[in-house]
């Protein structure tokens, strides 16, 4: 179930006038500019050794034919060893401080990317929330690193090594230069001519690709049904079909791809060629020096070589730049609150939404609440209610600022709570979210969250609160076992009552309570009943109620509806009142 | 090479030979390409006529053009294998998926699953369409280009073949060496990208609970320690990339240089000493090509062993070698029937026996995890029993074909799965040839009709992924309408624990009654009402049967039914 209404929350930045794409990122980096500038150098470097010892390889070569003697190619000898020496050290160096630069990119930009995100949680980024946006950017973070770390000085040194073996051929004779200019724009420039065809093709590729790992999880997922039904066979032709759609498209975009390496394989060699006929003629009528021409061969076909290198990730750039530009905008997300507060720990803990009107940062959709006015006392708890997107969710995410209300203020025990530091804030305000995050750690540590010195008696005291204690220590290793993936181990109704306990123990005075909406059973459904009773004791409660249970039991029941509140009282008197609750009620199959 | 790898290859032998030959041809052009460049050079240096010079280079380009066009084939041969493989694998994969069974399922993650038959598949096509042709190229090419060498000069050829050796034997001992430590960062990497994922999806808990600084304090060292654990490993390893570089530019430097010291003493002829020059060169390119070609192959063989294992995973049960017909009586009976789901796991059924008659009601009740779910997984055969016996009709159902024995049951349940597709599709699921008429029927006799009618596009509604759209209430009323379509004489239904609204459960209530009565029913059952219509209730606890009568003796007896009826009655 997800709540709409806080879709867009902090509109994505505008990204035209941002220096786009991929040099856009430079100054992200910039405390990485020496190894990044040493990391182009060493490719240039590299490159540059390997074609000059292929050079005077050839060089050398030249002069023995034209009867050179023998003691008098020494010196060359020595030079080609020094630079055989320098090109592979240059090599290595490469590959080494590259690395270096990967790994501080990781540091850099990954970090950078939880920062971002971090600002901007729980609201929209890029139209994504937070935590769908994880995947994607943390890919796009892994495309940066290969970026910048082994494919920047790549590109550097296609057009540094070229334009030397040019200045090279250009001194040897201008001729010879012009002949192998116009193949240079044209080996580059082969992944574009198809480009189109290309991004379709590939588009294609990944949709079909999509639909093949939809299916199959439908599948897996759908195992049983299908073994009941006896449909196995069906499906498994049905997915056998897909394979060979996702084949046709595949082969497509290889062919197409085979062509541009052909073409590219092709231009390099007609280079070579081109120069030696032009060569060849400038020899034959006095213009250039035979000995130099198997040098002139050679730095025809060197030139080239890096240009090709780079050939076979030009196409890439564009998936590189819609990640560069992903990275940027996170990067560049504002803090949604300034936390200046000053004020000290009121000692009433009283919630008091006055007058609180609320829109998001693009104001397309208009106020999401309106003028809501509420109380919520110590000991006494307070049931929101409402359709999905009546702004319930945005209630609960206003008092726990993650944003600021636009209009009227709410305070807590007086104080309108942007006048706290945020530190005291979440120390009075405990959260236990509707879609519950176990962090990969073990249970004691989730639970110590909000704690991180509380002691184990302290976590059992709190997991026992919460009946979650005696399914802890049947666990394999207790409190010490690691929750897995996303929680995964534990079931639904465990999982909540983990971040009950989590909740629990910070000893917060206020709770914010978004009900899970999916079904427990019946054991489950009263262990985590007794847990809630124990929250609400003593405390000021705030609940997202989705369910009948929850919301009878409540003390009083804030009915919302269009960002406004409608009705307010008892279940009964709600009910016997037959207005927005009762049709609420009556209409929905099950609570939204 | 892996030998598990070559194991999933699969009809794909001639193939990957013949892309090698490709391959060969291709390097074959290079060397013709160098041989003809080195005569146009002879030539030119011998004073011979310009036009002599021109032929060799017109043959150059004549090369150069079919080479073009092998490079293609060459692709194209590398689809072909990819796309065979690709194919052959999946279907030998999700084949064995079928034969293992929904089992399975219990004991592993739909994502691994996934993951090992589309993206799995995906990265091991370049192992026998890149890599192993790579492997033939690079043996048969570079040998013969040394043989082309020789040709000319033996004594240049063996000073290039010594080099040319050199290069794989240095890489294969460097990689024996250091591999081990350099994997250790990919799993290091691994960790610390699940670490910030993990961070990130738990972000807006993290801010609620104030712990983003410490959170991030965390992660900023996790990142300092992985680089610099990974540049201490990685300082020795990535020395390799200089080792090969040497022997590359080195061996080609050396064997220039002693020629040319020949050619300059007057014992070499110059043609000799070009071919040098050019061949020097296309003796290392396989090789480089090879180096390539080994990144892939190394993601590669991280996909093997998921892969093999899932294809060598033994069925959860076994089809009868000579299936019995079907049963015409539909009386369950349970004899002394244990199960537990793994070695060492507790047993979930123990020595069990419970006889349903033909058209009873039974209804299972017991605390979560005592064993009703199991009861309905072994009975469709979805497991065995590791000891005793279960039969319908008389018949023990180890010895019925899992189609028959799967044809003569229905099952409802709450979390039963809805595909991607309209309602109309999700419902024919149980009986692909049901009429338009046949399918209202069903869903009216479910108290369904009236909710899809009610919707913009009716039964060509689509149902979105899991069917989310649709509440608890209607995603049972569908697996109802289902189980009605199929009309099988045993129906066993799991009822919702979900909170459905009252008209729903009224609806579910009339739809089950148009069912029970006329079939053998067994019920896991959660609702008073449900229960109370039971002919006899099992209270299952700990994988054992612990009560049995119906709801008032039981009550009366005042054991665990009652205790639980107490404990439902209060949640409600």
């Amino acid at each position: 179930m997800t709540d709409l209404s806080i879709e867009t929350a902090s509109a994505p930045p505008p990204e035209r006038e941002r220096a786009s794409g991929l040099l856009g990122l430079i100054p992200l980096v910039r405390n990485r500019r020496m190894v990044l500038t040493l990391t182009i150098l060493s490719g240039i470097l590299a490159q540059a050794a390997t074609l000059a010892s292929l050079a005077v390889g050839a060089w050398l070569v030249g002069r023995a034919v034209t009867g050179t003697a023998g003691e008098h190619l020494v010196p060359g000898f020595w030079l080609l060893g020094a630079l055989v020496v320098v090109a592979a050290g240059a090599r290595w160096w490469q590959a080494y401080i590259s690395h270096d630069l990967a790994f501080a990119l990781i540091e850099t930009l990954q970090v950078g990317i939880y920062d971002g995100l971090e600002r901007a949680a729980p609201g929209y980024v890029l139209g994504r929330r937070t935590g769908e946006l994880a995947s994607v950017a943390t890919n796009d973070a892994e495309l940066m690193e290969f970026f910048y770390a082994h494919t920047l000085a790549d590109y550097v040194g296609a057009v540094v090594v070229p334009l030397a073996a040019l200045a090279a051929l250009y001194v040897i004779h201008p001729l010879v230069a012009l002949a192998l200019l116009p193949f240079l724009p044209l080996v580059a420039s082969v992944p574009f001519w198809l480009a189109r065809r290309a991004g379709e093709q590939g588009a294609r590729v990944m949709e079909r690709l999509g639909l093949l790992n939809a299916e199959t999880v439908e599948m897996i997922q759908g195992q049983r049904e299908l073994a009941v039904f006896g449909r196995a066979r069906d499906f498994l032709d049905r997915l056998m079909a897909r394979t060979k759609a996702l084949a046709v498209a595949q082969r497509r975009y290889g062919s197409r791809a085979g062509l541009e390496h052909a073409a590219i394989d092709i231009l390099t060699a007609l280079a070579v060629l081109a120069v030696a006929l032009v060569g060849v003629v400038l020899v034959a009528r006095g213009g250039l020096d035979r000995a130099l021409f198997p040098l002139v061969i050679v730095l025809a076909g060197g030139a080239l070589a890096p240009v090709v290198e780079v050939t076979q990730t030009a196409r890439k750039l564009g998936e590189l730049r819609a990640g560069a530009a992903r990275v940027l905008a996170i990067f560049h997300q504002r803090p949604a609150i300034a936390d200046r507060g000053r004020d000290a720990r009121p000692a009433d803990t009283t919630v008091r939404f006055e007058n609180v009107g609320f829109a998001y940062a693009d104001s397309s959709r208009g106020a999401v609440l309106n003028d809501v006015d509420f109380v919520v006392q110590p000991g006494e708890t307070v049931a929101l209610v409402g359709r999905s997107g009546a702004g319930k969710s945005t209630c609960a995410n206003l008092l726990l600022r993650f944003w600021d209300v636009g209009t009227g203020r709410i305070s807590i025990g007086g104080h309108d709570i942007r006048e706290l530091p945020l530190s005291l804030l979440r120390k009075l305000v405990a959260y236990v979210p509707q879609d519950v995050h176990l962090f990969n750690e073990t249970v004691a540590g989730n639970i110590r969250l909000g704690m991180r010195g509380a002691s184990l008696a302290e976590v059992e005291r709190a997991a026992r609160l919460a009946q979650a204690h005696d399914f802890i220590i049947d666990l394999p290793d207790g409190y010490d076992t690691i929750c897995s993936e996303r929680g995964a181990r534990l079931s639904g109704g465990q999982r909540q009552r983990v971040a009950i306990a989590r909740a629990l123990l910070v000893e917060a005075p206020i709770l914010v309570l978004d009900e899970a909406s999916s079904s427990l059973d019946t054991e489950n459904e009263r262990a985590l009943q007794a847990a809630m009773d124990e929250l609400r004791r003593d405390r000021a409660v705030l609940v997202i109620a989705h369910r009948l249970s929850t919301i009878r039991s409540a003390d009083r029941i804030v009915v919302l509806d269009g960002g406004r509140v409608v009705e307010e009282g008892g279940h009964d008197d709600l009910l016997a009142r037959g207005g927005a609750y009762a049709g609420l009620v009556a209409s929905s199959e099950e609570f939204q | 090479m892996n030998r598990q790898l070559l194991g999933l290859a699969g009809p794909v032998r001639w193939r990957i030979v013949l892309s090698a030959v490709l391959g060969l041809m291709v390097t074959a052009c290079y060397v013709l390409q160098a041989i003809f460049l080195s005569f146009a050079l002879a030539a030119l240096f011998a004073d011979a006529h310009i036009e002599t010079v021109v032929w060799w280079i017109a043959a150059f380009a004549v090369v150069v053009v079919a080479r073009g066009a092998l490079v293609w084939l060459v692709e194209l041969a590398a689809q072909a294998i990819a796309q065979r493989t690709k194919e052959h694998l999946r279907l030998q994969l999700l084949s064995r998926l079928i034969e293992i069974g929904p089992g399975m399922l219990l004991r592993r993650q739909t994502g691994d699953l996934q993951a090992t038959i589309v993206a799995g598949v995906e990265a091991l096509e370049s192992y026998y369409s890149r890599y192993t042709p790579s492997i033939f190229v690079a043996i048969f090419g570079c040998l013969g280009v040394v043989a082309c060498l020789a040709w000319v000069d033996w004594m240049s050829a063996l000073l290039l073949g010594a080099f040319v050796a050199a290069f794989p034997i240095a890489d294969t001992l460097w990689l024996r060496w250091r591999m081990p430590t350099s994997s250790g960062i990919f799993a290091a990497m691994g960790a610390f990208g699940a670490y910030l994922l993990d961070s990130l999806q738990g972000i807006v808990t993290l801010k609620a609970f104030n712990a983003t600084a410490a959170r991030r304090a965390s992660l900023a060292r996790r990142a300092a320690d992985l680089r610099h654990e990974a540049m201490t490993a990685l300082s020795v390893t990535l020395m390799r990339t200089g080792l090969t570089g040497f022997i590359t530019l080195g061996g080609t430097a050396l064997v220039l240089s002693v020629n040319a010291w020949r050619v300059a003493a007057g014992e070499l002829a110059p043609v000799a000493l070009f071919m040098t020059l050019f061949l020097a060169r296309e003796a290392f390119r396989p090789l480089d090509r090879l180096e390539k070609e080994f990144h892939t192959a190394w993601a590669a063989s991280g996909a093997a062993a998921p892969i093999t294992e899932l294809l060598a995973t033994a069925p959860e049960v076994a089809e009868p070698a000579r299936p019995v017909t079907a049963p015409l009586a539909s009386d369950i009976a349970f004899e002394q029937v244990s199960f537990a789901y793994g070695d060492g796991e507790p047993q979930a059924l123990s020595a069990v026996s419970l006889v349903a008659r033909e058209n009873e009601f039974v209804a299972l009740v017991g605390p979560s995890g005592a064993g009703k779910s199991t009861v309905i997984a072994l009975l469709l055969r979805f497991f065995d029993p590791t000891s005793g016996c279960i039969r319908i009709g008389g018949t023990d159902i180890r010895k019925l074909s899992r189609e028959t024995l799967r044809s003569r049951v229905s099952v409802v349940s709450q979390d039963s799965y809805l595909f991607h597709g309209t309602i109309a599709d999700n419902l024919r699921i149980a009986k692909a040839d049901a009429t338009a008429d046949d399918i209202r029927a069903a869903a009216k006799a479910a108290h369904i009709h009236d909710f899809i009618e009610s919707l913009p596009r009716g039964y060509d509604t689509e149902i979105g992924e899991r069917g989310a759209q649709l509440s608890g209430g209607q995603r049972q009323r569908l697996s109802i309408a289902r189980a009605l379509l199929k009309d099988a004489p045993i129906l066993l239904l799991d009822e919702a624990t979900s909170s459905v609204d009252p008209r729903s459960e009224q609806a579910i209530r009339e739809a089950l009654d148009v069912l029970v009565g006329r079939r053998t029913t067994l019920v896991i059952a959660h609702r008073l009402s449900t229960i109370r219509k039971a002919d006899r209730i099992l209270v299952f606890d700990a994988g054992r049967i612990v009560e049995e009568g119906n709801h008032r003796s039981l009550e009366e007896a005042g054991r665990l039914y009652s205790r639980l009826m107490q404990a439902q009655r209060e949640a409600a």
